[in-house]
C-alpha cells in the first residue's frame, strides 16, 4: 500500500468516528510513515522546524493576518510526527501525500506557510 | 465558548443559520472563518448539529448539476464530495459548502444539495438554540430574488460580523 492509498485508508478511519479536521495528510520518511491533520502543534517541536516557522512569525498567529496561523497545519503536525526519535530529518526531504479535505475527499493546496517550510 | 480562531482555521465545522424564507440552512466551514454570530455559540452549535444529525433520512434530494465546473471535479470524485451534503438534504436542510477551501478568509459558498419537497422544510422537532437571521450575515448575493432564482445558481458571501 503506497502513502496515497494508507492516507485514504486514515482519513475513512477519522470518518468513522464523525471526525473532520479541514486537512489531513500522510507524511514518510526513509521508510517510516505517519498521518496527521490540521490542529495546533505542540510547541514542543524539534529545533529544525521551529526555526523555520519562527521565520514566518509566531506561532499560531496569521502571517500578516491573512492565511492559516503558523504552526496549524497538517504539515506541520505530521512533520513533528516523524521527527519523533529523529531529529534530524532534513525538512525539504520528508515526502507528503495529497493533502486531503475527509469531508468531500478533495486534495487541498499547500498554503504559503508550508510550501516556505517544507521548500515545496 | 466560543470556536478560537486556531479551531476555526482546523476544523471543517457544520453550522447552521435560519431564514424565514428559506428554512434552515446548513454551511460547511471547510477550515475558515466563521461568522461572529456562530463564532460565539459553540456549544449550542455542536448540540444542533447533533440534533439534526439524529433526524431521519426521508426527503428526497436533487444536488447542484452545477458541482463539476464549479469545483472541477470529475464524476468518480463528485460521487466522494457529495455524501456528507446529500445526508443534511435528506433531513429537509439545504446545505452549502464553501467554494474557495485554499483561501480560509474567503466566504463565499455554493450549494450543493437540498430537499425536492420544499413544503416540509420548516419543521424540525426542536428550538434553534440561537437566532441566526440569514439576512444579517449575507454580504452579497445575486439580486434576483431566490423564488425566480435556481437554486443551482445560489451563491453566498457571508458577513464575518
Amino acid at each position: 500500500m503506497n502513502l496515497e492509498e494508507q492516507t485514504e485508508k486514515y482519513v475513512i478511519k477519522l470518518i468513522s468516528f464523525k471526525f473532520k479536521p479541514a486537512v489531513v495528510i500522510g507524511a514518510e520518511y526513509n521508510g517510516k510513515r505517519v498521518f496527521s491533520y490540521s490542529k495546533p502543534c505542540d510547541s514542543n517541536m524539534r529545533n529544525s522546524l521551529r526555526n523555520k516557522l519562527r521565520e514566518l512569525g509566531d506561532l499560531y498567529i496569521q502571517k500578516n493576518g491573512k492565511g492559516n496561523p503558523i504552526g496549524n497545519c497538517a504539515e506541520v503536525n505530521v512533520s513533528q510526527k516523524l521527527m519523533i526519535g529523529n531529529s534530524t530529518i532534513p525538512l525539504d526531504k520528508i515526502i507528503f501525500s495529497t493533502p486531503i479535505r475527509p469531508r468531500t475527499k478533495q486534495p487541498v493546496p499547500i498554503c504559503d506557510n508550508c510550501k516556505h517550510t517544507f521548500d515545496k | 465558548m466560543s470556536y478560537t480562531v486556531l479551531e476555526q482555521y482546523s476544523r471543517d465545522i457544520d453550522y447552521y443559520i435560519y431564514n424565514v424564507t428559506l428554512g434552515l440552512l446548513h454551511f460547511a466551514s471547510a477550515g475558515g472563518r466563521l461568522p461572529r454570530v456562530i463564532e460565539a455559540n459553540d456549544i449550542a452549535n455542536e448540540q444542533l448539529h447533533e440534533n439534526i444529525s439524529q433526524l431521519p433520512s426521508d426527503f428526497k434530494y436533487i444536488t447542484n448539476p452545477n458541482l463539476s465546473e464549479i469545483l472541477g471535479l470529475n464524476q468518480l470524485q463528485l460521487e466522494s464530495y457529495l455524501t456528507d451534503f446529500v445526508e443534511i438534504a435528506k433531513k429537509g436542510i439545504c446545505s452549502f459548502d464553501k467554494t474557495n477551501i485554499n483561501n480560509p478568509e474567503d466566504q463565499t459558498y455554493h450549494l450543493v444539495a437540498w430537499p425536492e419537497n420544499e413544503s416540509d422544510k420548516f419543521w424540525w422537532p426542536f428550538d434553534l438554540p440561537f437566532q441566526t437571521n440569514i439576512n444579517n450575515i449575507i454580504l452579497n448575493r445575486s439580486k434576483i430574488p431566490f423564488s425566480e432564482n435556481p437554486k443551482e445558481n445560489w451563491t453566498f458571501t457571508l458577513k464575518l460580523d
